[in-house]
């Protein structure tokens, strides 16, 4: 990205660059779009006339007498796109011999024919502005260099991560500038301290390249393929972290716990209470119910809620009632957790075909959707969606929207997605998927 | 065209897979003939003959080979009867079989055909056969609109196939 180098220059006045044709198209528009605002620049003679992407010059170009070599942009107030074909005229003469100082004899050759390429109408057509497009850039470039704010990162390669890069301390520093003391020449001058400084001398204990050139940590992610780093942090995991308080150093786990409703969900289910701990429960529907007797009424605290894994596709609902709140949670919750069922899931995010509920008067219809759909449901159905790991969905209830009856419509009609796999053995058919067959199976 | 024989069996089709019937029979009709052997491509049944008032014969439903591999070569274990006896001349008085179905011009009215329904862990194959044009609301349909119904997208009155299994269109 020199265009905004590039364009300071031109807005300055001459020595003007070598701007092959369809960035002129841009810089003439970045000219009126900046110019004024920094003219005290001055001006940056290019170095080398082909280090710009491009070599050729527009021809409708005024030459300019005091930079023969060098012509002038076309007139800058002229809009850039109105320009037509005719702009782009051929070479003259007198512009080639002046090239062919320039240029090699090769050289001239690519240039010749890239003019032959690229017909001025294309040129005029297809080089326009983008400005009432949604993708239209607000700055000026060619797209021939990187500019690390307006574009994406340019990465190092992972193998410039080193996990196990640390600060040199002050002694190791020390010793640095002792070895360069010790290697300088006899007579030394500034440029070998400079040197040093600028090139050899390093601040971190590691790999080189991960100081020289790390990886990009505006947006970090994890590197992947990196000896070692698994490694440690599985270990990292495993052994738990000691407890600074603890007097003998033995890590202390805080034992949890284990009321007789968890244990006996632990030995219902084989499931440690770790894992129990683990699943997403979420309390869905509560209210008060109330059991008349000859005594009176009895009032009780009705609970029901779901519980799920989302990376396992697994769901339960539970209902739990008590006269104690807690203790009604807590069966709902255990209840849920002991209905866990497997919900066969297309690629993970959606459901097979479109199902439909019914529990009482609540009808409902689950909607398969495509990825990045989201989950467009009512509330309860997405909190299930979310405990099962459904990420793309529809839903539409109808009749009666009854709570307690919509979550049990869902569950009922989750489980009841007819398989394709099924479908397939019953008909005797082979079925395949189309979006697999299209992506290779890398969907 | 009357839909009142396809309603019917549309519904006589329900009826015998909620039933769990391994056999039933429609009125012998071209159309209903035409329909169900389609349906028989696709899968959605197992077999369609052209018997009488009784059914017939279960070698002639749905020939096996035997498991004995000896016996496989003699042909009359595992064709159907009626093949065997169509190769006969016809009795006479009896009118000339056509396309070897055995229908002749004196049986044709007490002809019917059998369909041998299919199951799959304990759940009809078939669940579901509806009429989609109707009397009182025709639908007529081309190949775009079929294609678009394929699609899962909705035509007119008509919903698209969105769910698994959910129909062919023939």
């Amino acid at each position: 990205m020199k265009a905004s180098s590039l364009v300071r220059a031109t807005a300055a006045g001459p020595p003007k660059p070598y701007i092959c044709r369809p960035c002129q198209r841009r810089f003439l528009h970045a000219t009126k779009a900046r110019r004024g605002d920094d003219d005290e620049r001055s001006p940056r003679p290019p170095a080398n006339p082909i280090s710009i992407a491009g070599v050729n010059m527009g021809t409708s170009l005024q030459p300019n007498p005091s930079q023969p070599s060098v012509p002038a942009l076309p007139p800058t107030t002229t809009d850039p796109n109105e320009i037509t074909a005719a702009d782009f005229k051929s070479y003259t003469p007198a512009e080639l011999s002046q090239l062919r100082q320039h240029y090699t004899p090769a050289q001239m050759r690519a240039i010749l024919a890239s003019e032959r390429a690229v017909s001025p109408h294309d040129l005029a057509t297809q080089t326009k502005f983008r400005t009432n497009d949604p993708w239209a850039i607000d700055y000026a470039t060619d797209f021939a260099h990187h500019h690390p704010v307006l574009d994406k990162p340019l990465r190092a390669p992972d193998s410039h991560h080193d996990p196990t890069q640390r600060f040199k301390t002050s002694e190791e520093i020390k010793d640095d500038v002792a070895d360069f003391i010790t290697t300088l020449p006899d007579e030394p001058t500034g440029k070998e301290f400079l040197d040093w400084r600028d090139n050899r001398a390093r601040l971190m204990v590691g790999k080189e390249e991960a100081e020289r050139d790390p990886i990009h940590y505006m947006s970090p992610e994890i590197p992947k393929g990196i000896p070692g780093l698994a490694d440690r942090a599985r270990k990292k995991n495993k052994t738990p972290i000691a407890d600074p308080t603890s007097s003998s150093g033995q890590p202390q786990r805080q034992e949890e716990e284990v009321t007789p409703a968890l244990a006996r969900l632990m030995k219902q289910t084989g499931l440690t209470s770790l894992e129990i701990k683990k699943f997403r429960t979420k309390l869905l529907v509560s209210h008060r119910v109330v059991n008349q007797t000859r005594l009176g009424k009895i009032q009780s605290l009705y609970y029901l809620a779901v519980a799920g894994s989302p990376s396992r596709g697994l769901l339960g609902i539970g209902e739990g009632k008590s006269t104690e709140a807690n203790d009604a949670r807590q069966q709902a919750i255990y209840a849920a957790i002991r209905n866990l069922t497997p919900i066969p899931r297309y690629e993970y995010r959606t459901i097979f075909g479109d199902v439909k509920g019914k529990v009482g008067g609540v009808e409902l219809e689950l909607f398969n959707r495509p990825p990045g759909f989201g989950i467009r449901c009512q509330h309860l159905i997405h909190e299930m969606c979310r405990c099962c790991g459904i990420s793309d969905m529809a839903a539409r209830v109808g009749r009666s929207r009854n709570k307690m009856n919509t979550v049990k419509a869902a569950m009922q009609a989750l489980l009841g997605q007819r398989l394709p796999e099924e479908v397939s053995k019953g008909l005797g058919r082979k079925l395949v998927d189309a979006r697999k067959v299209f992506y290779g199976g890398n969907v | 065209m009357s839909l009142v024989h396809l309603a019917n069996a549309c519904s006589h089709l329900q009826n015998a897979s909620l039933a769990r019937l391994g056999l039933t029979s429609l009125p012998r009709t071209n159309q209903l003939h035409t329909l169900l052997l389609q349906m028989q491509k696709f899968g959605y049944v197992n077999n369609v003959t052209i018997g009488g008032p009784a059914p017939p014969p279960p070698s002639g439903i749905a020939p096996v080979l035997s498991t004995n591999p000896a016996a496989r070569g003699d042909v009359s274990s595992h064709v159907a009867p009626r093949a065997i006896n169509t190769s006969q001349p016809p009795a006479p008085g009896e009118a000339e079989s056509r396309d070897g179905d055995g229908v002749t011009q004196a049986n044709i009215s007490s002809r019917r055909l059998w369909i041998g329904l299919k199951y799959r862990n304990q759940t009809p194959v078939l669940e579901k056969m509806q009429l989609v044009s109707k009397p009182t609301r025709r639908v007529w349909m081309g190949v775009p609109q079929l294609e678009g119904l394929v699609r899962g997208e909705q035509q007119g009155y008509v919903r698209g196939l969105r769910a698994v299994g959910g129909g062919d269109v023939c």
